[in-house]
């Protein structure tokens, strides 16, 4: 845990240097426009599909802010997810200063949760529900340590995808591009923790485990993986936007070629951090 | 047919391919889907989708009660009957 603890510390200066107030930082207008960009169209869920090339400008614009309300939302959930992961790892048996360092990280996760939320009630008057369900397996104290950064980093590293290139892209929306900048900032650090602390507990843990536990481990984040991104594809943002046929829409979209290979360009970094570490034999299927 | 028929069939049938190892058409209706491994966790998600594409509105999972997948009677009993437990 040497390396955890020093990182960790670096951290926890980086985030009080860091420190911020979203509440301050932020304007939020009454409204917004209707004929402006929302989320890149080359990270829709539709995009390279025959549906979307069948869409006229205005529709790809209604899409791509339905898409915004529902990247905002799995957000939402998947912060939700952290917050509790996190603050049952605080003073537990970890040292004081992976502690220290959870603080940050737990209030930090809060604070996006606060503009994603403010965002999708204002303007779109719901969130999205999740349609993660997971069947209740006890695993031992590690595996279920292990599993859960190993997930935060899945997670994190997907999302920042999106938040790097959208607040980078001057066709969208000044807010929009605002929230994802606000949203990397910070994963940066959370992304950093998380690889460090997935990579130490595997290794010192998964002699212990042994090939059993490591198989099942394996086919856990790799379907893992698989329910994640298919969170992404969701039928009611497409018939939010005015598709008909959405349930089928989604069946395509998800099964296209070109909407694949999107997935593995978003999933590179992360699967090459899991297969580098051992973790995974070979990268999953998506 | 009637309602229920139809919808346990579409059900039994949707189930049934989402399993490789399985060589049926179909699931019998009081099969353990979820004991037997004939489902997964991640196809539950999928399973969810097709339940609100039956459905015709979204399904919150939070609202779900425990043992809900057990079976294609338990799915319709909780998701389609008239006493259904998720509403």
């Amino acid at each position: 845990m040497e390396n955890v603890i020093a990182l960790s510390q670096k951290l926890s200066k980086a985030s009080v240097k860091r420190y911020s107030n979203p509440y301050l930082e932020f304007d939020w207008p009454d409204s917004l426009p209707q004929d402006g960009w929302f989320f890149s169209p080359e990270l829709s869920s539709l995009y390279a599909t025959p549906v979307y090339n069948t869409l006229s400008e205005a529709q790809k614009k209604r899409l791509a802010f339905w898409e915004l309300v529902n990247f905002f939302s799995l957000n939402i959930h998947g912060e939700k997810a952290l917050l509790q992961g996190l603050s049952q790892r605080l003073y537990s048996h970890w040292p004081a200063e992976i502690s220290d360092y959870l603080h940050h990280f737990l209030g930090e996760e809060n604070k996006h949760m606060t503009l994603f939320g403010t965002f999708c009630s204002r303007y779109a008057n719901k969130i999205y529900p999740s349609k993660a369900y997971s069947l209740k397996e006890e695993q031992v104290h590690s595996v279920e340590d292990f599993l859960f950064f190993a997930r935060v980093v899945i997670f994190e590293e997907f999302v920042d995808f999106y938040n790097l290139y959208m607040a980078k892209d001057d066709r969208l929306h000044s807010l929009c591009r605002a929230i994802n900048q606000y949203h990397h900032n910070d994963e940066s650090r959370h992304l950093a923790f998380g690889r460090k602390i997935t990579q130490q507990l595997y290794a010192a843990n998964s002699e212990d485990w042994g090939q059993d536990t490591i198989n099942s481990i394996r086919r856990y984040l790799g379907d893992y993986i698989q329910a994640t991104w298919k969170e992404y594809y969701n039928p009611w943002v497409y018939k939010d936007a005015g598709l008909s046929d959405y349930y089928e829409t989604y069946l395509t979209a998800w099964r296209h070629k070109n909407q694949q290979q999107l997935r593995h360009k978003i999933s590179a970094h992360c699967l090459e951090f899991f297969v580098n570490s051992g973790i995974f034999a070979e990268e999953p299927v998506l | 047919m009637s309602q229920e028929q139809d919808i346990k069939n579409r059900l039994s049938r949707w189930v049934a391919q989402q399993s490789s190892d399985y060589q049926q058409d179909s699931v019998p209706f009081d099969l353990a889907i979820i004991e037997q491994r004939i489902i997964t966790s991640v196809q539950i998600m999928e399973l969810i989708l097709f339940l609100e594409h039956l459905r015709g509105e979204p399904i919150n999972p939070m609202h779900i009660k425990p043992g809900a997948f057990s079976s294609i009677d338990s799915i319709y009993q909780h998701f389609f009957s008239e006493d259904q437990a998720y509403a």
